[in-house]
């Protein structure tokens, strides 16, 4: 199978101190990938990267077989659904402004945007009819995941990029929502590439887990092979759940 | 409350002053926004320009205010005197606090945000327009919310330079010593200020949903015509009748139309007005156009001056002396009679012995000009 997104020896350094190193992966399409590791190992860099948010050093990543240089990056990342941890909605617009940002960026018709937005706010379970025209500080702190979630998936991108997007959430939100989100991407089928610094989350989202230390990528395997890895880092985080 | 009888006796004169300050200081708020406003969005794109900018900008609203409509006088184009000069120093005043506004209003966007944006696929200028714009309008909007305060209290000043204004009451009330004249012009500015500030807030609180620039363009034309004539003075009292009696005859002798800009701000404005060709005429002394303009020593020959400032004008500036007046307007010194009686005192030689420990109480050109006290 092709891969959708590729990374060959990719290296991203800022003012020659290295934060990626020498990074090479591929993620085939409908498969979900989740980088974990702790404060600074180079996962957001990881993503960054895939949406051209930032360029390599050296080394080069191909989305659906073309390299992101090549791209035009605001084409790119209409493609490519992008959800991060402050969520970033936008404070003046609505919940259904908000999630047909990228439809109306790409001049899609009103009543299909109108509709894809209810469809959207359906699929992460916010009732069109009571969210739609709320703002998001009318919203408690899960209702606006969800809202950011729906947002990413508005304009129907092939990758999901997410960025540790459930760490804000109090325990029991987060779970819940993790749960819905699995189902949700099982159904959907789209590729997801998921940062986070939760072993568990990891579980329970990964369909492969790369484990990132230093800006090096340690290892990049199956969930079920995970606690095998004999790698001290990756020992440290099967413990932290045990 | 006798001012508010004065006020109300020249009420015409309160109303058309009131509007002309509130038409220069709008013009001025206006054209500021219009420079300000994309000037702090370059600097949010370009954090390198901010600097340099920002010092600019901090410059001139250091520069006191007179000395800046000073300046501006012989400036050709934006400066003369009149309404276009008392607009320019306006504006630059205003820009300061509404480049800084706009610049910390955007800059101030919370980054994930941005972030949002920008990995969504909004180009630079919709993220500009659809999102960091109208999050900071409502900073931007404080920023010329302070700018007009400012330019209100500011353009009191503009009187020192012909531009009209509330103004003319408090330089007109300061020559006159009437403390109702200052009131009639410095109580209706308080409250312009205290009305637009509590106005333009009102509107801020409504503002975050509405975008929308309003840029007018205004130009003020001073330019003397064909069969106009414009008549000056300085801003004391004997200046400004001398000032109406040459208008006065101009008109009675002549078919031309006599444009009045009297009480301006002092020696300086009068012959930069002059020199520019903004000002076609104004009575001038020989010893204060020898000493302060051409910054030549004093001398006691009245005919020898004469000579002296009218070739030295004619060459140096293309300015025509007409004959005197007539009159020698000259200084005198007063002092308390028992002291005269006292201490024996005729004539200024007589005072000389005494005057270290006298304190004087002079007129602010004669202290400049040194005409008089080095002697003492």
């Amino acid at each position: 199978m092709n891969a959708i997104v590729e990374f060959r020896d990719v290296t991203y350094a800022i003012n020659g101190r290295p934060i990626l190193n020498n990074i090479s992966f591929t993620i085939v399409p409908g498969e979900s990938v989740v980088f974990l590791g702790r404060s600074g190992s180079g996962k957001t860099t990881t993503l960054k990267l895939i949406n051209r948010l930032i360029e390599p050093s050296t080394g080069a990543v191909f989305v659906e077989g073309k390299n992101a240089r090549d791209w035009n990056p605001i084409q790119l990342r209409r493609r490519i659904g992008y959800v991060i941890q402050e969520i970033g909605l936008f404070p003046h617009f609505t919940v259904e402004r908000n999630v047909g940002l990228v439809p109306s960026l790409e001049a899609w018709p009103e009543p299909t945007i109108h509709t894809r937005v209810e469809e959207m706010l359906r699929l992460v379970g916010l009732e069109p009819q009571r969210f739609a025209q709320r703002l998001p500080r009318e919203l408690s702190g899960g209702q606006r995941q969800r809202v950011g979630v729906a947002r990413a998936l508005a304009a129907d991108p092939s990758i999901l990029l997410l960025d540790e997007p459930f760490g804000a959430l109090d325990p029991v939100t987060r779970s819940e929502v993790q749960r819905e989100f699995r189902d949700l991407q099982k159904r959907l089928g789209k590729t997801m590439v998921f940062v986070t610094h939760d072993v568990r989350e990891a579980f329970i989202l990964g369909g492969r887990i790369g484990l990132m230390k230093d800006g090096k990528l340690i290892a990049l395997v199956p969930a079920s092979e995970f606690e095998k890895l004999d790698d001290a880092e990756a020992k440290a985080f099967s413990q932290s759940i045990a | 409350m006798s001012f508010l009888n004065y006020m109300w006796a020249n009420r015409s004169d309160v109303w058309r002053l009131t509007i002309e300050h509130v038409v220069m200081v709008a013009i001025a708020i206006l054209l500021a926004a219009a420079i300000g406003i994309p000037l702090g969005i370059l600097m949010t794109r370009n954090p390198r320009l901010s600097r340099p900018i920002l010092a600019v900008a901090n410059i001139v609203q250091t520069i006191p205010s007179l000395a800046l409509f000073g300046f501006l006088i012989p400036i050709p184009f934006i400066g003369g005197i009149g309404g276009r000069t008392a607009v320019v120093a306006l504006t630059l005043y205003s820009l300061l606090p509404i480049i800084r506004n706009t610049f910390i209003g955007i800059s101030g966007v919370d980054p994930a945000i941005r972030e949002a944006g920008r990995g969504m696929g909004m180009t630079d200028s919709q993220l500009l327009w659809r999102v960091e714009i109208p999050l900071a309008l409502g900073i931007i909007f404080a920023g010329i919310r302070v700018a007009t305060v400012i330019a209100i209290g500011v353009a009191t000043i503009a009187a020192a330079v012909g531009a009209g204004g509330l103004g003319m009451f408090i330089f007109r009330g300061v020559s006159m010593v009437d403390g109702r004249v200052i009131l009639a012009g410095a109580i209706p500015a308080a409250l312009l200020a205290l009305a637009a500030d509590f106005g333009l807030g009102a509107i801020e609180k409504r503002f975050s949903k509405l975008l929308g620039l309003l840029l007018i363009c205004f130009l003020f034309s001073s330019c003397s015509s064909a069969n106009r004539i414009v008549i000056g003075s300085k801003n004391f009292t004997e200046q400004v009748i001398l000032g109406e009696l040459l208008a006065q005859q101009i008109e009675a002798k002549t078919g031309l139309q006599v444009d009045r800009r009297l009480n301006l701000g002092g020696t300086l404005v009068c012959h930069e007005a002059l020199a520019a060709g903004q000002l076609d005429a104004y009575v001038e002394y020989t010893g204060t156009g020898l000493t302060a303009i051409l910054k030549e020593p004093v001398t006691t020959d009245p005919a020898g001056v004469y000579d002296r400032v009218k070739t030295a004008y004619l060459n140096g500036y293309g300015v025509e002396w007409t004959e005197p007046l007539g009159f020698n307007n000259t200084w005198a010194m007063i002092i308390r009679k028992e002291d005269a009686q006292k201490l024996n005192l005729r004539t200024i030689s007589d005072a000389v012995p005494y005057t270290p420990g006298w304190t004087a109480g002079l007129a602010m050109s004669l202290l400049k000009e040194r005409m008089a006290t080095p002697g003492l």
